[in-house]
This record gives C-alpha cells, sequence and structure tokens, in this order.
C-alpha cells in the first residue's frame, strides 16, 4: 500500500518541486515589496496566477489518480497489483490527505518565517504572540478543511467507480454516474443541513469550534463513502 | 494437479452474453492456447481471471482461491494494450515490478532486459511497440507466478522479436506453473502450445491435448481452427 503512494510521488516530484519553487518566488516578491512598502507588480500577479494554476491541476490530479486506472490503459497494471479494493482506495486517499498536510504545515511554516522575518526588519510591526487557543483554533479549521476536501475526493472517485463497476455495461454510464454525484452530492447537503439545524447551527454550516459530534459525523460520511467505493473497487470492476 | 477451475462461468454486458456458462479446469504444468475469433470471449475471460472484470455468475478459483488479491499473488498478466505507465523509464517498471509482487525475480528480469536489447534509461513512452513488446513480456515472465495470462503477446510484434518473446514464454513455463496464450497467431505459437481451447460465443467449442487432437483429426490447428470457426 505505501508502495503505491511511493510511485504516486516519483510520478510527480517535479510537478512539487514547480509548486514549491512559485510558492517561495511569489513569497519573497510579495514580503520584499511589503518591506519596502512597494505596490505589486505585474510579476507578483503572475506568480499568484501560476501558484493558483498549479493548485487547481494539483486538485484535478489528485482525481485523475483514480480516474486513470478505471479509464485508460494504466488500469491494466495497477489493479492487477495484489492488493484489494480498499487497500488500493486507502493508498490513492491516504496520499491525498498527506499531500494536503503537507501543503497547509509548509504554508504555515512560511508564513511564520515571514512574521520572524517582519518583525526584525519592521519592529515597529510588532505583532501579538500568537496563542495555544488561536492555534487550537487554528489546527481545527485545517482539520475540517481537510475533512471537507476528502469527503469532495472521495465523493468524486465513488461516482468515477460506479461508472467503471455497477453501470459499466450501461450504454450512457457516464451520464448515470454524473446524476449518480449530484444526487449524492445533494443528499449529502440535505443531510449536512439537518445536521446544522439539529445541533444548533446557523446556515453557514459548521461553526470553527468544532463539536466531538461533528468530527464524527465527518468521519462517518468519509467511512461511508471510503467503504462503498472500496467494495466497488474490489469485488464489482468492469474494465 | 489443478490449477484454475471455473464453474458455470458466465459474463453479460446488459443484453450482450460474452461468457456462456463456461466450464474449464486448467491443471498446472502446461501451455494452453486459447483460440478464437474476436468477440469469441478470449480477453474477457482472462481479464475475468486476472480480477479486472468481474463474472456475472459461476464461480472461478486460481490454485483454490476465489479472484481477489490473494489470487492476483499468483496470476501474472500480460494484457494486448501497453499498460505501462508513460512516465516510467524501463529501470522504473523493475523496481515496480520489484516493490509490488513478492514473486518478482529481478536478477532474471535484469538478465531479461539486457537479453532483450532495452536499456534502463529508455522511457516506457519513447519505446517501439516492438520494444515494449519485449519490455512486458519480460516483466511478466519474471515472476514466479502460477498462472501466466498472456493476451495476443506476439501482437504487433515483428518476427525477431516475436522469435525472443517465444524462446522467453519456453524458458519460463515450469512444471508447477500454467502459461495460457490467448491468440489468433495460430502458426507461430503451435509448436510450444501442450493443450488448445477453441472458444466460441463465449463457450468452449473444442479443447484437448494438441498431439491427439492432430493425431484423432489429422488436421493442423490452423486447419482445426478452420474447421471450428468456419462459419463465424
Amino acid at each position: 500500500m505505501l508502495n503505491l503512494i511511493k510511485y504516486e510521488w516519483l510520478r510527480r516530484w517535479k510537478f512539487f518541486l514547480a509548486g514549491i519553487i512559485a510558492f517561495l518566488a511569489a513569497n519573497v516578491d510579495i514580503i520584499s515589496r511589503l518591506v519596502k512598502q512597494e505596490n505589486p507588480t505585474a510579476l507578483t500577479a503572475v506568480l499568484c496566477g501560476i501558484l493558483f494554476a498549479l493548485g487547481m491541476a494539483l486538485v484535478f490530479d489528485q482525481i485523475g489518480r483514480i480516474y486513470r486506472p478505471l479509464f485508460t490503459d494504466e488500469g491494466f497494471l495497477e489493479l492487477t497489483l495484489p492488493l484489494n479494493g480498499y487497500q488500493y482506495l486507502g493508498a490513492k486517499t491516504l496520499a491525498v490527505a498527506i499531500e494536503f498536510g503537507a501543503v497547509a504545515l509548509f504554508v504555515v511554516l512560511v508564513a511564520y518565517l515571514d512574521l520572524v522575518y517582519i518583525n526584525w526588519v519592521l519592529p515597529d510591526w510588532q505583532l501579538a504572540p500568537i496563542t495555544w487557543a488561536e492555534v487550537l483554533d487554528f489546527l481545527q479549521a485545517i482539520g475540517l478543511t481537510l475533512g471537507v476536501y476528502l469527503i469532495f475526493i472521495l465523493m468524486i472517485y465513488l461516482s468515477l467507480t460506479l461508472a467503471k463497476s455497477l453501470f459499466a455495461s450501461l450504454k450512457h454510464g457516464k451520464l448515470i454516474t454524473f446524476v449518480a454525484f449530484l444526487l449524492v452530492f445533494k443528499a449529502l447537503d440535505y443531510f449536512i443541513d439537518c445536521w446544522n439545524i439539529v445541533r444548533g447551527y446557523g446556515n453557514f454550516g459548521l461553526s470553527l469550534t468544532i463539536a466531538a459530534q461533528d468530527w464524527f459525523l465527518i468521519a462517518v460520511v468519509i467511512g461511508i463513502l471510503f467503504a462503498g467505493t472500496g467494495y466497488l473497487l474490489d469485488r464489482k470492476i468492469n474494465l | 494437479m489443478e490449477l484454475l477451475k471455473a464453474k458455470g462461468l458466465t459474463k453479460k454486458y446488459m443484453t450482450k452474453t460474452v461468457l456462456n456458462n463456461l466450464e474449464l479446469t486448467l491443471e498446472e504444468g502446461k501451455i494452453y492456447g486459447l483460440l478464437g475469433p474476436n468477440g469469441s470471449g478470449k480477453t474477457t475471460l482472462l481479464k475475468t481471471i486476472a480480477g479486472l472484470t468481474r463474472a456475472s455468475g459461476g464461480e472461478l478459483k486460481v490454485n483454490g482461491q476465489n479472484i481477489g488479491a490473494l489470487s492476483k499473488q499468483e496470476v501474472s498478466y500480460l494484457p494486448t494494450i501497453s499498460h505501462l505507465p508513460k512516465w516510467m523509464n524501463v529501470k522504473n517498471c523493475l523496481n515496480y515490478y520489484q516493490d509490488f509482487f513478492k514473486d518478482f525475480n529481478l536478477e532474471l528480469a535484469t538478465e531479461r532486459v539486457e537479453e532483450m536489447g532495452l536499456k534502463y534509461n529508455q522511457k516506457v513512452s519513447s519505446l517501439s511497440t516492438g520494444m515494449l513488446g519485449r519490455l512486458k513480456i519480460a516483466l511478466a515472465m519474471s515472476r514466479q507466478a502460477k498462472l501466466y495470462l498472456l493476451d495476443e503477446p506476439l501482437n504487433g510484434l515483428d518476427p525477431i522479436s516475436r522469435e525472443k518473446v517465444l524462446e522467453m514464454i519456453l524458458k519460463s513455463a515450469g512444471e508447477d506453473s500454467s502459461i495460457i496464450i490467448a491468440t489468433h497467431l495460430i502458426r507461430e505459437i503451435e509448436s510450444i502450445l501442450d493443450e488448445v481451447i477453441f472458444l466460441k460465443n463465449g463457450q468452449i467449442a473444442l479443447e484437448g491435448n494438441v498431439d491427439d487432437l492432430r493425431l484423432v483429426k489429422k488436421l493442423s490447428l490452423e486447419e482445426l481452427y478452420k474447421e471450428v470457426y468456419g462459419d463465424a
């Protein structure tokens, strides 16, 4: 299972390196202009544009990690590996989660170094020290974003797997799969709305302070999507 | 000893039945030729054994195991298409097989890759059809699997590559493993086959020992093929 993650990253190390370089370049440009109190230039905009494009490319690439084996010839190798459907999906999902965590950690680390640098060169800009409560809030926000992102990715994985399992022999299997995706999305949306009402939240979904029950809900949704997709990959696949 | 057993194996796509209540038993230590015209169910049968497609009905066991992660450890599958990731080079492919398949013999594979005239830093995307075919067969046959499934291994290969591939298949044939070769190129593989299975409309039209069939029917395999599928 870990080998699968290894090859996912071996394949993309140049892409990640490009992302790190673009991010650092944009960061250096923005911080140096901030310190000199200059306006951002076209270069800043271009660097930010590249970063946005790389971010979007990563999302599409993460979707492609299930699309490629199911819809292209690569599946004839990956899906004959001695792994069951759950191990296979687990490796793919774990890689996505680790990448999300690594990106968040990298961004936070660079932002922290920026703050230290700004405090050093601009002593007048002394910032209030960060409290543990703020750190915890921040970690919760990251966890919540990761949970929601994993739900989104797993919903797409489930839809793609449906197209190559239960609906594989249907003439309009892909269309039916898309409708199924919308239905799952709608059902999940409705379920979360109900949950918010039950828990007494407003219309904006979960609050930043997340109760244990909310974490449980996220875990259950991820678990259901994971188990369903893993089962289809393991037992119903039709390449 | 029995290596593969299919009982009432059926595969349906909506209204089309590709494998129709197929009964098949394969034994260890033999090379089987799986013959049949396009659409007879050869590739579907191999994909079902490899775990890429699930049967709609019936039972299928490889070495006593249902099709799944365990059976995949015992089956080495060579598809007709190019399944190796294009970003990899030859060295990556060897490492990939080494990392995933416990039965992969890296030393043997390295030797075979060199025999086949492949270079380690060559990218899969830059290999010609012949070279890619050689790499695919070198990887698949360097596993010490119980069952090798070769789907059209000679397709698109030049005569020299074909000869090398056939040589490698023969070298890999062991007493405790079996090889199934699905192909249209009967004349090329006739000499290496022990048994032959003719598939027609998802069922076995004829099967048996190649020498016995030749003797009884007084026909070569190619002539027998024409006789079985004359109306196809």
